[in-house]
């Protein structure tokens, strides 16, 4: 008898993990097999006709070294856009969360960028910094800051710099969002007790406020990174990856060797290549972030 | 009961919802059109309304089909036809996608054969580069729907003539011309230095005015030799006479510093008058348009993108969209969609091109001797696919294209500052290696 509801509870547990592990199965399981065998393949985008390469994507990858200034660019992309977004982020919510004139509706209008389709954003941009119409060289001009036109987006660094400070205005309100929540959720009591005792604006900030914060920064932290080192749009349409391969990040690597070079092979190694990447960061920053923890208590 | 009812109600409803549906299945089926999937880029207001008369006349006089526009863009043509050919989702019919993209297809056999269309229109009406452009292996692959040269120079008589100057026709006139018309915010000429396709399709022609080829006839890279170095070096004198943005330039923007006036000369197809007139009418008057100049002891050539028309194999209605091809080179169709871009769309045929009706408009007749000009350029226009008469059909020409080595060579010279003999090397090792692969 017990044998049989230990069954029966079985049968029922599996069913209803069945829908969970299918969507798995089909939904990431598949698409990263699929993808890292067709990185082991010579494979035609346009026919598909696949011929066995083994390895022979990954050694010409590693070999190549628009491969290796890509990842850097990544890397400087990824760590500048979201360094940036983490200091506007959290400085612009603890603006909002202090009493201010307008706050509400400052809280709406910051969502702003965040809610613009990137495609609108960068239009608007690239005509800010237009070398020979832009508003900013303008400016510039005008105010006797510079006496030509700059290039913002078709010279060294000025592009990449010009690409980082797009992306921090476009997602630093994903930052002011969560950080926002948290901050309103910290007890008054805390800086009460801290007045009280007599600490500074800036002892209460470092010993109350971004204690508290940690956890969700972490988080916000692992996102964006996430976010930004696959992030294709935002790059591809600012600069196209140039001037040369000044901003070419790995996904624009990815749809250059598929999409134009229609070796969806090559593009998929280096798709399979930034997944590892990524792992490795994040198993890293897991590590230290559970240290920090650990090492707080 | 009562929750019962509405239950039965509705099994009544279905049933007989299911037997008029079956019952009448023949009479729909009888009336159902087949709907023809038309791919173009060209999706500006004018020109959607041109497309949207043209196949609202072929409708009735095919009414057994119905057409459905479908738009992509130059950069999105390889995603989109990539994803088609995967999910055996095809267009029926191709248009506006550049011969080296068409040699890409052939070498995957992805093309249906287009004899017959090319045969219907008339093989000897077409100019001989425009169809010959598309013949491989003996058969026509795709057909010239319209064309245009960028290989020309625009220039303002009224800055050239303040300079002292006339139209420059060798590469030093023009770096003189350049230099002579910077003056305050006006740049001498605008030039596409970016990784894109505006430089690549300039960087063919410069080699070949050079004297050079980007691939022997005998099927050898051509690229690392004198002439590219000579093409790389007069970019790099001209280039200071350029606008700052120049290295990340494309079409878009070379056209907009010639047509606002920040850019004295610049090269382009005739698209500028249609643009100047609408958006800068205070220039109209003093710009016009020379053969882009070329190199002294290299010789005048011209580069097309010779707009194709083709049918994907694969496609779900190869009658129709056969049918639909030859509708388009009608001649009251075909020209009313030449003139939504007058003087930039170029005819394929020999008859349209002696038709009255061609400058039919007053921007046309304006312009006629500069339009007449560019008709005579483009007819003897070349393409990577078949630099030379001598050279064979150049299957690689879309790969070498799309791997950007051409407009890289340009920015390694710019931007990466490497000597002009050391890019036409790597670009020459880079090309062997696509040759190879």
């Amino acid at each position: 008898m017990s044998s049989v509801l230990l069954r029966r509870e079985r049968a029922i547990g599996i069913a209803l993990l069945a829908p969970t592990v299918l969507l798995f199965g089909v939904l990431i399981l598949y698409p990263m097999l699929q993808s890292i065998w067709l990185s082991l393949h010579r494979t035609n985008t346009l026919t598909l006709r696949q011929n066995w390469a083994g390895l022979d994507n990954y050694a010409d990858l590693f070999a190549d070294p628009a491969f290796w200034r890509s990842f850097l660019n990544t890397l400087i992309w990824t760590g500048g856009a979201m360094s940036l977004q983490l200091v506007v982020g959290v400085g612009i919510a603890l603006l909002l969360h202090g009493s201010l004139v307008g706050r509400a509706l400052a809280r709406g209008l910051v969502l702003f960028p965040y809610l613009l389709p990137t495609a609108v954003a960068v239009l608007v941009w690239r005509w800010l910094f237009n070398d020979l119409y832009g508003f900013l060289n303008s400016v510039l001009l005008r105010l006797g800051i510079i006496e030509h036109p700059l290039a913002w987006l078709s010279q060294m660094p000025d592009a990449m710099i010009s690409v980082i400070l797009v992306g921090t205005w476009k997602f630093f309100p994903f930052v002011v969002i969560a950080v926002l929540a948290r901050l309103q959720a910290i007890p008054d009591a805390l800086y009460e007790a801290a007045r009280i005792d007599g600490a500074s604006r800036f002892a209460m900030f470092k010993d109350i406020t971004l204690p508290q914060l940690s956890g969700v920064l972490s988080i916000v932290v692992l996102l964006r990174a996430i976010w930004d080192f696959k992030e294709f749009d935002l790059v591809y349409l600012m600069t196209g990856g140039g001037p040369g391969i000044g901003t070419q990040t790995l996904p624009i690597l990815v749809y250059r060797q598929a999409f134009q070079m229609l070796n969806f092979g090559r593009g998929a190694a280096v798709a399979a290549t930034m997944c590892v990447f990524m792992l490795l960061f994040f198993a890293i920053y897991a590590w230290a972030n559970r240290r920090l923890v650990v090492s707080d208590r | 009961m009562s929750r019962r009812k509405p239950l039965t109600l509705s099994r009544r409803a279905i049933l007989a919802g299911s037997m008029a549906t079956l019952l009448s299945a023949p009479a729909v089926r009888a009336q159902r059109k087949t709907t023809l999937r038309f791919w173009t880029s060209q999706g500006a207001p004018p020109q959607m309304a041109a497309w949207k008369d043209i196949f609202q006349r072929f409708e009735q006089q095919n009414p057994q089909f119905t057409v459905a526009i479908e738009l992509f863009s130059d950069d999105d043509v390889w995603p989109k036809l990539t994803a088609g050919f995967a999910a055996h989702n095809l267009p029926d019919l191709v248009s506006y996608v550049q011969a080296y993209s068409v040699a890409t297809l052939a070498a995957n056999d992805l093309l249906e054969p287009f004899d017959d269309v090319v045969k219907a229109v008339g093989e000897d009406d077409f100019y001989p580069a425009m169809r010959d452009v598309y013949k491989y292996k003996g058969h026509y692959i795709a057909a010239t729907l319209n064309n245009q040269t960028s290989s020309n120079l625009w220039y303002r008589k009224d800055l050239l003539s303040q300079a002292g100057l006339a139209p420059p026709k060798s590469w030093t006139e023009l770096v003189d011309a350049a230099k002579k018309q910077t003056k305050g915010d006006i740049y001498g000429n605008s030039l596409p230095f970016g990784r894109t396709s505006m430089a690549s399709t300039m960087m063919v022609n410069f080699v070949h005015q050079a004297g050079g080829l980007i691939v022997n006839p005998d099927g050898s890279v051509g690229f690392n030799s004198p002439a590219t170095v000579a093409a790389l070096e007069f970019l790099q004198e001209v280039a200071p006479y350029a606008p700052p943005g120049a290295n990340s330039y494309s079409w878009g923007e070379v056209l907009n510093s010639f047509v606002t006036g920040r850019a004295a000369m610049a090269p382009y197809t005739g698209r500028p008058i249609a643009i100047v007139a609408a958006q800068n009418p205070g220039i109209l008057d003093s710009i016009s348009v020379v053969p882009y100049p070329f190199r002294t002891g290299g010789k005048q050539t011209f580069d097309c993108a010779f707009n194709s028309l083709f049918i994907p194999r694969g496609a779900a209605n190869v009658t129709g969209a056969k049918l639909l091809a030859k509708a388009l080179y009608e001649k009251r169709n075909y020209i009313q969609f030449l003139h939504t871009a007058p003087g930039h769309n170029l005819p394929a045929l020999k008859s349209i091109a002696a038709s009255p009706e061609l400058f039919d408009l007053p921007l046309m007749q304006k312009f006629r001797p500069e339009i007449e000009q560019m008709m005579v350029s483009t007819a003897a226009a070349r393409n990577l696919v078949q630099e030379t008469p001598e050279s064979p059909y150049n299957l690689k020409a879309g790969d070498i294209f799309n791997s950007g080595v051409l407009a890289e060579s340009i920015q390694d010279v710019l931007i990466n500052k490497m000597t002009p003999t050391a890019a036409a090397a790597k670009g020459g090792d880079k090309i062997a290696q696509i040759l190879k692969g």
